[in-house]
């Protein structure tokens, strides 16, 4: 396995490899918003029998991307453009409309903050129980688990509900738990935005691991600098199209000259 | 479509976790824990028992009245509980529809086994007064059906669950009207009666309203588990085949339902 391959020369170098990691062909989703809001008892009962008007609001319209594996893939954009939806999409966890998304592998998503916690379990007993839904063995979780506790510095709130845990602290754990579990594509949303600075660079030394090890990551963030520092590949959503894809530096200049 | 489907070992053990971990918190921070859940069947035992045999003066020409009574309420308790448990899976986990990739099926199964779970745990309690109240000898050959009849009983709760749990995600108002049909199907199946109570004086509309109650599964699963526990009365055949064919097309129109439906509910959470 070549050393570097962050570099932007390992672009396409993928595809001679056979199957690409994630495929996404003419893949559209639309969601229905309720039009007028009815509050009280009384409107909804008036309105008992009168259908609710939907909006349709397309999140993404027909998106066409290969993400090969080993790329360290960035997705920018504004607000509401798409991003996230984007990687539910690669999640299974909404079904496209039209198209097709097609991910040849092991997920390991990382999506909002905090992973499948439920906010009545421990720490600890969180860690196991998501552990297990992405794949390990009870015992494997066991091996691995002072490595996610040292990783995440929570450690003291492991006997802890997670419904009392802050922003901050379900972010690390949870974060902690996805980079444990054998994936070989990772979907990260977000992951810096809720840690504090010492937290970000424990990411950055994780990323600077992953792109040499080759693993393959979609990375959603606002962080320009860490897209322009670890991604080969970029693409910029507006309005749930794709507006510019391309190496780091060209796509964000495009990014930064729409916004303003 | 879906990320690599995952082994069979493998979704065994997230089923098994999930389960676990539903018992875990359904008892959590209890005093009696799981003692209320046995309690609820056997209030309600006591209660019935009281109001029929004494004030009502019914149930006498049986002297096994108590045992089915309690046997009808404790298989009933478990439909009523596991459909409710089971419909609202994915609104009372939330986390695992939207956060993380897990087979929506084995969301709903994970809280139905926490019924059946319960279920044994009154089976259990119901032997002891069996034992103590019931024939001598305790049970006959016929005793060993009422094994597939709980297979069948946790078939039909789960088939029932899982349409539900997906409508419910569209409709909350299913809820109320849910625990509406389970109170009226209380009255209506054979718990505290049976079918040779029915009344009617006129022979052709008692046979007739012997066969509308028996096109309800719940009203032969419980007269043919009473049968077999406490009568041990030899059954034909062909009264089995016909709720296996209920219980399957229940089965069968629930998961049809439920698979149509699962791919759009976490856009609907």
């Amino acid at each position: 396995m070549p050393s570097g391959s962050n570099s932007i020369g390992a672009e396409g170098n993928g595809s001679s490899t056979g199957a690409p990691a994630v495929v996404l062909e003419g893949v559209t989703k639309t969601f229905r918003i309720p039009k007028e809001h009815r509050t009280t008892l009384k409107e909804n009962f008036v309105h008992l029998f009168r259908r609710v008007d939907y909006e349709s609001f397309e999140a993404l319209s027909n998106i066409d991307m290969r993400v090969e594996y080993g790329d360290f893939f960035g997705v920018i954009g504004l607000n509401g453009s798409g991003k996230s939806t984007l990687l539910k999409i690669m999640a299974s966890i909404y079904e496209p409309d039209e198209g097709r998304c097609e991910v040849n592998g092991r997920v390991a998503p990382f999506l909002e903050l905090g992973l499948g916690f439920n906010g009545e379990l421990t720490g600890r007993e969180n860690v196991y129980l998501n552990g297990i839904i992405m794949g390990l063995t009870r015992r494997e979780v066991r091996s691995v688990y002072d490595e996610i506790v040292e990783f995440s510095e929570v450690g003291r709130f492991m006997e802890l509900k997670v419904k009392n845990y802050s922003s901050g602290m379900l972010a690390r754990l949870g974060f902690a738990v996805s980079i444990h579990v054998p994936a070989e594509i990772m979907l990260l949303d977000e992951v810096l935005a809720v840690g504090d600075v010492e937290f970000q660079q424990k990411c950055f030394s994780v990323f600077e691991d992953f792109s040499r090890q080759g693993r393959t990551i979609v990375f959603v963030t606002h962080d320009l600098g860490s897209v322009e520092r670890f991604c080969n590949k970029v693409v910029l959503l507006e309005g749930g199209r794709i507006e510019a894809r391309g190496g780091a530096q060209e796509v964000i200049a495009t990014y930064k000259a729409r916004a303003v | 479509m879906r990320p690599q489907p995952r082994s069979l070992r493998a979704n065994l053990a997230i089923l098994g976790e999930l389960a676990l971990t539903d018992l875990k918190i359904r008892f959590q921070g209890s005093f009696l824990g799981y003692l209320w859940t046995l309690m609820k069947p056997f209030a309600l035992f006591a209660v019935l028992y009281v109001v029929f045999t004494f004030f009502m003066q019914r149930g006498q020409d049986d002297p096994y009245f108590s045992l089915k009574l309690l046997l009808g309420i404790i298989l009933w308790t478990f439909l009523a509980d596991c459909t409710l448990v089971g419909m609202n899976a994915f609104l009372w986990k939330p986390h695992l529809v939207t956060k993380v990739y897990v087979p929506r099926i084995i969301i709903v199964m994970s809280s139905t086994l926490v019924s059946l779970v319960l279920l044994v745990l009154n089976l259990v309690a119901y032997l002891g007064f069996h034992l103590i109240f019931g024939p001598r000898p305790p049970f006959g050959m016929n005793a060993l059906l009422f094994v597939p009849y709980v297979l069948l009983l946790y078939c039909l709760g789960l088939g029932l669950a899982l349409p539900l749990s997906v409508i419910l995600v569209r409709i909350r108002d299913l809820q109320h009207i849910w625990e509406i049909v389970l109170q009226m199907g209380f009255w209506l199946t054979p718990i505290i009666w049976s079918v040779d109570m029915i009344g009617l004086p006129d022979e052709s509309k008692r046979e007739l309203a012997r066969r509308l109650v028996m096109l309800n599964p719940m009203a032969r699963l419980i007269t043919f588990s009473r049968y077999a526990l406490v009568d041990n009365g030899a059954q034909q055949l062909r009264p089995i085949l016909a709720l296996v064919a209920m219980v399957g097309v229940v089965f069968a129109v629930g998961y049809l339902i439920f698979s149509k439906q699962e791919s759009s509910i976490a856009e609907r959470l």
